[in-house]
């Protein structure tokens, strides 16, 4: 608390915001290096389609759409929700079921946003009484013990181990700080969750588990209906491709740059990409609108004043575990529909779609953009999928003209060294604006004091 | 003053004495840590619209005291009423809404948010708190200016109107107790509880903290306070109860208190008085 900062410090100086400056010293980055890459022979105007189809494509809009929930939980009411990849899960795994079995398509949204919703209230009743760090680690080991639930081909196993760590987790939150009061409670919750699995084990076997979530083949499996049909029959664009060149004012204008024009003529996506981003960026859009109008209302003022101190939200009235868990609910559908949008581009998922990578490139979307600004999950997603297919593109060309030895780097490891990189990038921009691209510096600074 | 609130008790000043007309009722409460009896207090009644001053030496368990009532902490035995209403295993922001709200001793102001809005969070029934109608501002935005000016008017009188839409973290530590304050005193409480209120406040500003004190009471609130400095206590307080080593050891009128042998020796040390 020693320097705490005062009104009018200089620190707080609007003038000295670094945005701009940022922006430049990335855009300039960008400019020199494929001015140097460009001297150098690299086909540089492929390396920046490349970069911009994965930031403004599917990739980015779906990275945007999840770290929008996150940005909820985190960015407004402090949760350290490191587990949003168990939500896009389970929204995939509710919506591909239904459809596999012959639901329709609506329904299978809505049983995806209900598994959501459901996985929201059984993961946060036991661990949102957690703070802060402990949540981080009993959310990351939910995701993961989703997804190896997802791969496994023995339901009563898996729902055992899933059991032990709920009960773990629960029981430690309630006996842990104090023995007496609720450990009877909390026997009584055990026994009735070993008698629910054992009867649902009975119920729903292995062959019927492995049946309906396709173990490690994921879904749909060989032979099972289409999950996409209905989602592709309702796209309004005729077949072919689609460029950047044919909006009109870049076509017009820029594409007559000789090589700009390259550049938005290779940005291209097919009509079904173009149908799936048209939809992605619109549910961006939507939640975005629907999470301004959240917390900017007394709803989200109680949201922030849980991130700020939970016990003074307490003290004045404010029942912080209802809320709490109204963001975990809310912050996992909107990730949910992120996994749905991520299914419908790719036809299919299994359970290695659903690694912790998502996880930690959803966080790194949202702390790059900014958390707790409505835009920030938006810009952080567009940039991150640039700079890590900008980043791709380069590197790949380099190998493939042997620039680069195999021996220090090949074509299979270029996918992990860009995230080498782009790890030294953010690096750099925690220590030049930690508080993301629109996180407002004042707050993050008043974190620091 | 409260007029004569205490005439017939004064007589009779004892731990537990009963008031003619408590508010907040405390019976059996008990707290161990460990081998550690940090609260004991067999019977302590406090009477409405007065304050009352908890005292005590270090680790006396005054603040251990307020947190069982305002449930942060959980009694190991006992119970207590708020206006004759049982509050025992409710949830702290149940207590508050009953009627009972605290400060705490280390000041817990929201630092990213706006002294405004500090203030306006803690308004209670407030329609836009509901997720459905938080969607439809129609539904709030009257409710809100309400309490925008209800929360003005508190800040124009904890003298910090100025600082109203700047973040709480920027305010000093005495302005940062005074908005704690101010705050509690927005979800409109019966009895408010305050930690140590005078604790790192700048002196120029502990008048005008007493003064506001005062004039909660004159409104009709009740008031409990910790506190240390003795001039303060002696000054405002219509009451004193003495815990030592978690036991009430002694009520009465500061008069009473300040010349009650067991208190000389378990807190005030025999030097009190003597300097005037």
């Amino acid at each position: 608390m020693s320097d705490r900062i005062e009104p009018g410090d200089t620190v707080l100086d609007p003038e000295r915001d670094t945005r701009i400056l940022v922006a430049f010293y990335a855009s300039a980055a960008v400019v020199a290096a494929l001015v140097l890459l460009g001297i150098a022979g690299l086909d540089t105007s492929s390396i920046m389609s490349g970069a911009l189809r994965s930031g403004l494509g599917v990739q980015g809009a779906v990275f945007a759409l999840a770290a929008i929930g996150v940005n909820l939980n985190y960015g407004y009411t402090g949760l350290l929700n490191f587990g949003p990849v168990a939500f896009l899960a389970a929204g995939s795994y509710g919506m591909g079921i239904t459809i596999t079995n012959g639901g329709p398509f609506l329904l299978g949204i809505l049983v995806g946003v209900l598994a959501a919703a459901a996985l929201a209230l059984l993961l946060g009743l036991p661990t949102l009484r957690l703070r802060g760090d402990f949540l981080a680690i009993t959310t990351i080991a939910a995701g993961e013990v989703l997804r190896v639930a997802f791969r496994s081909d023995n339901f009563f196993s898996m729902a055992l181990i899933l059991l032990l760590v709920v009960g773990s987790v629960g029981g430690l939150t309630y006996v842990l700080p104090r023995v007496k009061g609720r450990s009877l409670q909390w026997v009584v919750g055990l026994v009735a969750a070993l008698v629910v699995t054992v009867l649902s084990s009975v119920i729903w076997n292995a062959e019927l588990w492995l049946g309906e979530t396709g173990g490690p083949f994921g879904v749909p499996r060989p032979g099972e209906p289409d999950i996409v049909e209905t989602f592709y029959n309702w796209n309004p664009y005729d077949t072919g491709d689609y460029a950047l060149t044919d909006v009109a004012i870049l076509g017009d204008v820029l594409g007559a740059i000789p090589w700009v024009g390259d550049v938005l003529d290779s940005t291209s996506f097919n009509d079904r990409q173009l149908w799936v981003i048209t939809v992605t960026w619109s549910l961006v859009v939507l939640a975005s609108a629907f999470v301004w109008r959240l917390v900017s209302s007394p709803w989200g003022r109680v949201m922030r004043a849980i991130r700020e101190d939970e016990d003074a939200a307490r003290a004045v009235g404010k029942n912080a575990f209802s809320y709490k868990l109204q963001s975990f609910v809310v912050g996992g559908v909107i990730a949910a529909f992120a996994g749905m949008a991520r299914a419908m581009d790719q036809a299919f998922f299994n359970p290695e779609s659903f690694r912790t990578q998502t996880t930690f490139f959803i966080w790194t979307v949202l702390i790059l953009g900014g958390a707790a600004s409505i835009r920030g999950p938006i810009a952080g997603a567009i940039v991150f999928w640039f700079f890590v297919f900008f980043i791709e593109g380069a590197l790949r060309q380099m190998v493939e003209r042997d620039w680069i030895p195999d021996s220090i780097l090949d074509a299979n490891n270029v996918s992990s060294v860009r995230f080498v990189l782009l790890g030294v990038t953010l690096a750099a921009l925690m220590i030049w604006r930690p508080q993301g691209i629109f996180g407002k510096k004042e707050e993050a600074l008043l974190d620091a004091a | 003053m409260p007029p004569d609130a205490f005439a017939d008790v004064e007589a009779d000043a004892r731990p537990g004495a009963p008031k003619p007309d408590p508010i907040l009722v405390i019976d059996g409460i008990q707290r161990t840590f460990g081998g550690l009896t940090a609260v004991d207090v067999s019977h302590l009644e406090i009477q409405r619209g007065t304050i009352t001053a908890l005292i005590g030496p270090n680790g006396a368990g005054k603040t251990t005291l307020f947190n069982l009532v305002s449930a942060f902490d959980q009694p190991d035995a006992g119970s207590w009423t708020l206006n004759g209403r049982s509050l025992r295993g409710m949830q702290p922001y149940q207590i508050a809404r009953a009627g009972m709200v605290r400060t705490f001793q280390l000041t817990k102001s929201l630092a990213k948010m706006t002294c405004l809005e500090n203030m306006m969070l803690a308004a209670p029934s407030q329609a836009g708190e509901s997720f459905f109608k938080a969607l439809v501002p129609s539904t709030w935005r009257a409710q809100e200016k309400v309490i925008e000016e209800q929360a003005l008017g508190l800040l124009e009188r904890f003298n910090l109107i100025h600082m109203r839409d700047e973040y709480a973290a920027t305010l000093s530590g005495g302005q940062r107790k005074l908005l704690e304050m101010a705050r509690s005193l927005m979800t409109e409480p019966d009895i408010i509880l305050l930690d140590e209120p005078m604790a790192g406040v700048n002196p120029a500003l502990v008048q005008s903290l007493l003064t506001h004190i005062e004039a909660l009471r004159d409104d009709g609130m009740t008031v409990i306070f910790i506190e240390h400095d003795m001039d303060v206590i002696m000054g405002i307080s219509d009451w004193i109860a003495v815990l030592a080593e978690g036991r009430v050891i002694a009520e009465g009128t500061p008069d009473q208190v300040a010349q009650n042998p067991a208190v000389i020796d378990a807190y005030l040390g025999t030097g009190f008085g003597e300097e005037g």
